[in-house]
């Protein structure tokens, strides 16, 4: 039976489905309709092909290796950190998480404080004075950064091992190597591709560390950033954009139409402990010792990012100092309220939208809706800065660009220009993880709980704030952490739609450093890092005590039937 | 292959699943596991697969204590109760897997293979996803995967027990069939009495980590050892009864009618199974309170004297005029009745 659905949930979708046009898919369009189609266009003559050909050799070895290294690394920490009981473990959990906290040039900050012209092991250590600028130090500091997105991602498949099977395999005369071999990494293989063609994605899209630390050595990705800021070259930058679009684009389509329909795992074959019984000595120690490494760098990242921030001035004057954070304090604290503010009002619409977007899909069945989750999807593609520059192109001029002709006259209305976009943008990206965070909910409910609250008498907007909102609560808090901590260090999708009134953090770290001031650079990433960690806690314990009234609350009521 | 289990205990997490039990499974028979969830069935039988390690005791194949055997060695092979088949590879290669470990030639597999497949009745199959097979055909690939190895012992851990009722007899015959046809000493572990009396040479009847019983499926049934298998084996007449004294003869009463005994303990009760009560003209006056038919039989819940009792009829049309409410005439056969020792 085809269930009707009310005009209201009609309209509310064509609403959504025009957000999604007009705010996703006309900007993407954009930057393809710009990269070929501007007058005189470069894309076609070869000498514009030729050069920006040469960025995309630049970006694949680095995203390559990057990849390759990363999503290794990510399985080995997820295999030592769920497969392997040791003391320390859980604290271990907790650290490999803090890149996630950390703004983008953390890495690249303590990397030029070690490594640098004036660094502390290159200079002073051993007295060199070559350039550690180059494609290697960029590799680093990204494998750094994305080994742990690939740890989060993996871990959460590996959570899903059913170990019946590598029992099996053992009944049948398997030993430890071979059931690795030809059961478990097999069966994660999947999850895994899919998690290297994320890393991949997010490799390309970086372009603050090639910025900072490529020296000669430029991506696709920071490339476009130099064209547009530095040599104003809109052409140059359509055309790099186009070219960094198209390996993303197909890496996106890869993982969501072929991957994800792949894997193996089932809710139902849910084990309850997923640790090896007995593990080779070896093995473990030396699985054990390579987590420790890795998160030792990662500590040690952290640890000169505190050093730089109370250093006069790193490589010339080691004299401690209060002068950056001073600063801070006494100047610069606006750009950290811009963060949150944006940071909290983005992540808190995306993710309703994208929950929302799940909900409408999933339980409604409505017409286009592989085109909608299309849609909302994609911005996690598209490279931020090539985000960005879409909207740069697309609203430019009101009404698509037509207004151009139109309204001469007339100031942009919620357009470059505006406070409100940089807004919609962030919406636009985090709708993807609010989505997402939907569709792993709504797997587990069943629709017949809806239909039930219909039966019982209940209208549609009734049954979604009492059925189903409360049962997606969880999963939007989830959607919202996530988004709410990337919202606190993202720049490259708005780093082109920012005016000096709505400043970020992110983007005021990213001026200094680029300028030359490590230690003032060192100091807002240390704050921002700590403020974002603080801020997760105050709405953990929040939501958490939400909760709790809430159970008090029943309780109470409880009680007062029996009196 | 014989094996013997000697002294065997198993905690976890400081709470004991198998609490100190010995065991013998005869060469060649299929010796079932039975008792509810928790009562140690399944770990005792993954510690003979060598899945899990015994904290004490031993274990002996053919009088080689295999105790310290890891589970590859054990030539142990189990049936699992989700399947566990391998979702990458399609049928032929997850019968193959434990062939290709054990290196064995690429042309010997597939001869294997092929034989297999005809034993469980599987031809044609060995293309096919496991995603693509119905509950009962992912069950006999799981067989196939196990018995293709030339096992020295088979274990089943309840391998039916995700299939719908109809399939669950037919499968349960043709295991019992394939198990003899091996002649492989197979453990099989159940929390369906049915199941156990139906497929097994002897049961063994667990509770907490405990053995409770062991004996044929005629034993369990007919004469439990004890209260907790006279109830997990169904049986609902139980009776306390006190002894009776009279002009030096001891005997019990039951509707009246007296069962004279040896000399045994204090406590003592009596069982008598439904299907043993008869309805007779010189019997006992019952009143019937409820009918519950099951189709073949009708299991009526009678009122006799002060005592509730509950009978088995078999659905003839004579019978099924009886109703709630009506009187009948019942009695039983004093060989029927079977006597235990022990508090409910």
């Amino acid at each position: 039976m085809k269930q009707k659905n009310s005009k209201l949930i009609k309209i509310l979708y064509g609403l959504i489905i025009g957000f999604l046009v007009y705010f996703i898919l006309l900007p993407v369009m954009s930057v393809i309709v710009y990269g070929i189609k501007s007058e005189n266009s470069l894309f076609f003559s070869m000498k514009g092909l030729e050069r920006s050909l040469g960025y995309l050799k630049n970006s694949l070895i680095v995203s390559f290796s990057v990849t390759a290294i990363a999503t290794c690394t990510g399985v080995m920490l997820a295999f030592t950190l769920n497969r392997i009981k040791f003391v320390g473990r859980g604290l271990l959990k907790l650290l490999v998480l803090l890149p996630f906290v950390n703004p983008p040039f953390v890495g690249s900050i303590s990397y030029i404080m070690l490594f640098g012209r004036r660094g502390l092991i290159s200079n002073k250590l051993l007295g060199l004075s070559i350039s550690p600028y180059g494609p290697w130090g960029i590799v680093v500091i990204q494998v750094l950064g994305l080994s742990s997105l690939a740890y989060i991602l993996i871990a959460s498949s590996i959570k899903k091992t059913d170990t019946t099977l590598e029992a099996a395999a053992r009944n049948l005369g398997a030993n430890e190597n071979d059931i690795l071999r030809s059961i478990t990494i097999p069966m994660m293989l999947p999850e895994i591709s899919s998690t290297a063609l994320l890393v991949f994605l997010a490799s390309m899209a970086d372009f603050s560390t090639p910025l900072i630390i490529g020296g000669n050595f430029q991506t696709l990705a920071s490339d476009l950033y130099i064209q547009i800021t530095g040599l104003f070259d809109m052409k140059s930058a359509a055309v790099s954009g186009l070219i960094l679009l198209i390996p993303c684009i197909a890496a996106f389509v890869i993982q969501k139409y072929h991957l994800q329909k792949k894997s193996y795992f089932t809710e139902e074959t849910l084990s309850s402990s997923i640790e090896y019984e007995e593990i080779n000595a070896y093995t473990k120690f030396f699985l054990i010792s390579f987590t420790a490494i890795f998160i030792s760098f990662i500590f040690i990242k952290y640890f000169f990012i505190i050093v730089g921030a109370f250093t006069k001035q790193w490589g010339y004057n080691y004299t401690l100092t209060f002068s950056h954070v001073n600063e801070l304090i006494g100047k610069q604290y606006k750009p950290f309220i811009n963060s949150i503010k944006l940071a909290f009002i983005t992540a808190s619409l995306g993710s309703f939208l994208g929950m929302l977007i799940a909900y409408l899909i999933r339980f409604k069945k409505l017409f286009l809706s592989n085109f909608v989750d299309f849609a909302a999807t994609l911005p996690a593609a598209v490279p931020g800065i090539l985000f960005g520059i879409g909207y740069l192109v697309a609203f430019k001029y009101p009404i698509l660009g037509i207004g151009k002709w139109i309204f001469t006259d007339i100031k942009p209305w919620i357009l470059l220009g505006t406070g409100s976009i940089i807004y919609l943008i962030m919406i636009a990206r985090f709708i993807n993880t609010g989505l997402r965070s939907g569709y792993a909910l709504l797997e587990h409910i069943n629709p017949d709980m809806e239909k039930a609250s219909y039966n019982l008498g209940a209208g549609e907007i009734e049954t979604f704030f009492r059925i189903m909102a409360p049962l997606m609560k969880d999963a939007f808090f989830a959607s919202f952490i996530r988004a709410f901590t990337s919202g606190m260090i993202t720049l490259g999708a708005i780093i082109f739609l920012l005016m000096p009134s709505n400043k970020v953090a992110v983007q005021q770290i990213f001026q200094v450093v680029n300028g030359g001031n490590i230690g003032a650079g060192a100091a807002i990433s240390l704050t921002l890092s700590l403020l974002t960690l603080f801020l997760l806690g105050v709405f953990y314990t929040l939501f958490n005590i939400v909760e709790y009234m809430k159970v008090i609350k029943r309780n109470k009521d409880r009680l007062n039937i029996w009196k | 292959m014989e094996i013997k289990i000697r002294n065997m205990v198993k905690k976890f997490n400081g709470v004991t699943a198998i609490n100190d039990i010995s065991l013998e499974v005869i060469e060649g028979e299929m010796l079932a596991l039975l008792g509810s969830s928790g009562c140690g069935k399944t770990t005792l039988l993954r510690t003979i697969a060598g899945l899990i390690h015994q904290d004490c005791g031993e274990i002996y194949f053919n009088n080689m204590e295999v105790s310290d055997w890891p589970a590859q060695k054990r030539n142990a092979a189990m049936v699992f109760q989700n399947y566990a088949l391998f979702p990458h590879m399609n049928v032929s290669e997850n019968i193959a897997y434990g062939l290709k470990i054990r290196k064995t030639e690429k042309k010997e597999i597939e001869k294997k293979v092929a034989e297999v497949l005809e034993k469980v009745k599987l031809i044609g199959f060995g293309k096919r996803k496991i995603q693509e097979l119905s509950g009962g055909q992912k069950q006999r690939v799981a067989l196939a995967r196990s018995l293709v190895i030339e096992p020295d012992i088979l274990l089943f851990d309840e391998p039916l027990s995700n299939l719908d009722e109809k399939l669950r007899v037919s499968m349960r015959q043709e295991i019992r069939r394939i198990q003899k046809d091996t002649n492989i000493t197979s453990v099989y572990v159940t929390h369906d009495q049915r199941e156990a009396l139906s497929i097994a040479d002897r049961i063994v009847v667990m509770d907490s980590g405990k053995i409770c019983q062991i004996g044929t499926p005629e034993e369990i049934y007919y004469r439990p050892a004890n209260l907790f298998t006279a109830d997990f084996m169904g049986h609902l007449n139980v009776f306390s009864c006190g002894i009776i004294e009279e002009n030096g003869e001891r005997y019990y009463e039951l509707f009246g009618k007296k069962i004279p005994i040896e000399n045994r303990g204090k406590s003592i009760k009596i069982l008598l199974r439904p299907e043993e009560i008869d309805i007779s003209k010189n019997g006992v006056d019952a009143l019937i309170l409820d009918i519950e038919p099951f189709g073949s039989v009708s299991r009526y819940k009678l009122k006799c004297k002060n005592d509730i009792i509950y009978a088995d009829f078999i659905n003839r049309r004579r019978v099924g005029s009886f109703k709630v409410n009506d009187y009948i005439k019942i009695d039983f056969d004093v060989s029927a009745i079977h006597v235990i020792e022990g508090e409910l």
